[in-house]
């Protein structure tokens, strides 16, 4: 009995270091990922990381989803686009409801900001789809945070940019209550990456 | 006169009997406050309804989640019955994506929901709620500093958290050192507690001390015995030592020996004894000392 509880000291003193190792592991690399983060979203000062370097990082499949996000933001601003819509589409299903709703707007602001380059080039046709997915992206967005204010704002930019009208009808009055499938603004198929 | 006595009676009775009878159903619709909300705000609704026993819901005239119309959605539908009570609630949350250019009045649309009773069917009218929608932005197109439409900026993750693994790192930590400190002081490594290195010292003298130093190397097992016995140790007081020291009872065989051999030696004449004897029994009350026997 004696010499078991013996074993048993032993097993929890190597139980304890090898817990106590395994954490000091893991904050070793979060705080890599966070100086990652901070570094794409122009936070922190790129001592040790330079330009190059900061888009050609791929976080690995399993890193974070937080990374994936700051990543895509930092992409976006450098005007790397197909790279920043790639890292964002990694995001989908990933992360907490919190980071897929933020993933679901910053898709939305990405398509909006598309459009609206678009929309200023004169591209009008060019730019309509692209708001009908940032309508869905944000809609996305609110279903799974009702409270996303940034969100309700923009969604309403992009509805103002392209107004949801009912199909006009002869028998059927015009109203606001007619369904979806009635829709001038209905694209099924359309592809999603465009242009 | 009293054919009409008896009709009179007749009615009055009727008329109480069905003023006790309940209504088959009854239907109460709860709402929130019908202003100031704006787009992709939520909406609770909760109808509460109370039927006679025999009045049966029909589920699939409760509307279904998903899309009601162009701008409105229905996001969770949750019916909750009792049968013994006869009463219903049905929580439906609704979610509202239109864009107004200012505040507009929208209307929930009604809907009926159907319910049975002894084979035929009722149907009961939910009406529609009419409330306000306010616009988040102004009705002029605003730009930002570049002359680009403004919007809201991409939202930014939050760093990792740490918090959590620093604080298991600390526990982890504290039991490793609470339990090294708890084997230290057992294998003896506290020099202020000489007690728990009577044999550890014991041992080191007897591999120092030559092979025909016999009687020192008995006389230093005999110091660790006496110390740790806090007075001399004799073979007929082993009894009392095992009382004071009950974990050293499981090697009592080989301390007994071990007496026998001092008498011979230091009494009896024997002058050679095998070395290795001595520093396997002081071995052994090394291991009862460090806690591993």
């Amino acid at each position: 009995m004696r010499a078991l509880r013996h074993k048993l000291i032993w097993a929890a003193l190597l139980a304890s270091v090898l817990l106590a190792t395994s954490q000091a592991w893991t904050i070793y690399r979060i705080h890599h990922h966070n100086t990652l983060i901070e570094a794409w979203l122009g936070h922190a000062a790129q001592r040790d990381i330079d330009h190059d370097d900061l888009r050609s990082i791929t976080p690995q499949t399993d890193a974070p989803p937080e990374l994936h996000l700051a990543q895509a933001i930092y992409l976006k601003q450098h005007q790397f686009h197909d790279q920043a819509l790639a890292a964002l589409s990694r995001l989908v299903g990933q992360g907490n409801s919190r980071l897929q709703s933020q993933s679901r707007y910053n898709l939305g602001n990405f398509y909006l900001s598309q459009a609206m380059t678009e929309i200023d080039q004169g591209r009008i046709n060019q730019a309509l789809p692209l708001l009908t997915l940032a309508k869905q992206a944000y809609r996305q967005a609110l279903r799974l945070d009702t409270g996303f204010w940034d969100a309700k704002y923009n969604l309403e930019v992009a509805m103002a940019l392209l107004p949801e009208f009912d199909r006009i009808s002869q028998e059927k009055p015009d109203d606001d209550a007619s369904k979806p499938s009635q829709l001038w603004t209905t694209l099924p198929g359309f592809p999603r990456g465009l242009p | 006169m009293n054919r009409h006595l008896t009709l009179l009676l007749v009615c009055a009775w009727l008329t109480a009997c069905s003023s006790q009878l309940p209504p088959p159903l009854t239907l109460d619709l709860q709402t929130p406050r019908p202003f100031g909300y704006v787009i992709g705000d939520e909406i609770h609704h909760r109808l509460r309804i109370q039927t006679r026993k025999d009045v049966k819901l029909v589920q699939t005239s409760v509307p279904a989640k998903g899309s009601v119309n162009r701008w409105l959605e229905l996001n969770r539908v949750d019916v909750q019955s009792d049968a013994d009570s006869g009463h219903t609630v049905i929580d439906l949350t609704y979610q509202v994506f239109y864009a107004p250019n200012e505040v507009k009045m929208l209307n929930i649309p009604s809907f009926a929901l159907t319910f049975t009773q002894a084979g035929k069917t009722l149907e009961h009218p939910v009406p529609a709620w009419p409330f306000t929608l306010s616009p988040l932005k102004e009705l002029a197109v605003r730009k930002d500093d570049n002359g680009q439409h403004y919007i809201r900026p991409d939202a930014q993750p939050a760093l990792l958290p740490t918090q959590t693994h620093w604080l298991t790192l600390q526990a982890s930590l504290a039991l490793a050192t609470g339990i090294g400190g708890y084997l230290v002081y057992r294998y003896g490594y506290f020099p202020l507690l000489p007690k728990r290195r009577l044999f550890k010292q014991a041992m080191s003298q007897l591999k120092r001390l030559p092979d025909e130093a016999t009687e020192q190397a008995l006389a230093v097992l005999h110091h660790a015995f006496n110390t740790l016995n806090g007075q001399p140790l004799f073979k007929h007081t082993l009894a009392e030592f095992y009382q004071r020291q009950p974990h050293y009872r499981v090697i009592t065989q080989d301390i007994e020996r071990f007496f026998d051999l001092s008498n011979r030696v230091l009494f009896g004449g024997q002058n050679h004894i095998e070395r290795a004897t001595l520093i396997a029994l002081c071995q052994q009350c090394r291991d009862i000392e460090c806690g591993k026997r």
